[in-house]
């Protein structure tokens, strides 16, 4: 059974976030941003190019 | 933020707030965003500030601070103002003795109907499904 509804929306996504305290979604965002800033953190001080077949 | 806090599985960057345009309020409003050192963003180089008649208009003020983006709205959707939101906001509790008072789904999904920007309309189904799974479990 897909876990998408008809409009493409992954329902049990949404239902893990309503298992969650208010307290719990926020951290959830906390940790995404925490991810991305990181990211881009080590993007901006990574010498070697992520695909080799880029480097020729 | 609010979509967040009520169960949507979306990101955000930025914070929205509807703010009251209260004197006594705004005086507040503006003490906060000296201390967050809160610029316009569009030219965030040239340091301006917004004062009580920015936050009295019911424009947007988008705002730079040291804690990230911030946007103050004077009225949203279809000039819905604080106090037209009011009743349809609900008090959530996201720490020791912290709650913040955010828009239900419902409006937020007229609110973004009304708007009919690329970006609301993008988030709308999963909105509308967030909703339609809090009101299964009711």
């Amino acid at each position: 059974m897909s876990p998408y509804g008809s409009d493409g929306v992954d329902v049990t996504l949404i239902r893990w976030m309503l298992s969650l305290t208010p307290a719990e979604r926020l951290a959830v965002l906390q940790d995404f941003m925490d991810f991305i800033e990181e990211a881009k953190a080590a993007n901006a001080t990574q010498s070697d190019p992520l695909h080799p077949a880029d480097a020729a | 933020m609010a979509a967040v806090l009520q169960g949507a599985p979306v990101n955000t960057f930025d914070l929205d707030v509807v703010h009251s345009t209260e004197a006594a309020n705004v005086e507040r409003v503006l003490a906060a965003l000296a201390e967050l050192d809160a610029v316009y963003r569009a030219q965030p180089e040239l340091r301006l500030r917004p004062n009580a008649s920015h936050l009295n208009s019911p424009g947007h003020q988008l705002l730079i601070t040291r804690l990230g983006p911030l946007d103050l709205l004077g009225s949203i959707g279809n000039r819905r103002a604080w106090r037209d939101l009011l009743p349809h906001s609900t008090e959530l509790k996201i720490g020791p003795g912290v709650a913040v008072r955010v828009l239900d789904l419902e409006t937020q999904i007229a609110v973004k109907e009304e708007v009919g920007g690329e970006k609301d309309l993008a988030v709308l189904p999963v909105l509308r499904r967030t909703l339609e799974e809090l009101r299964n479990r009711r």
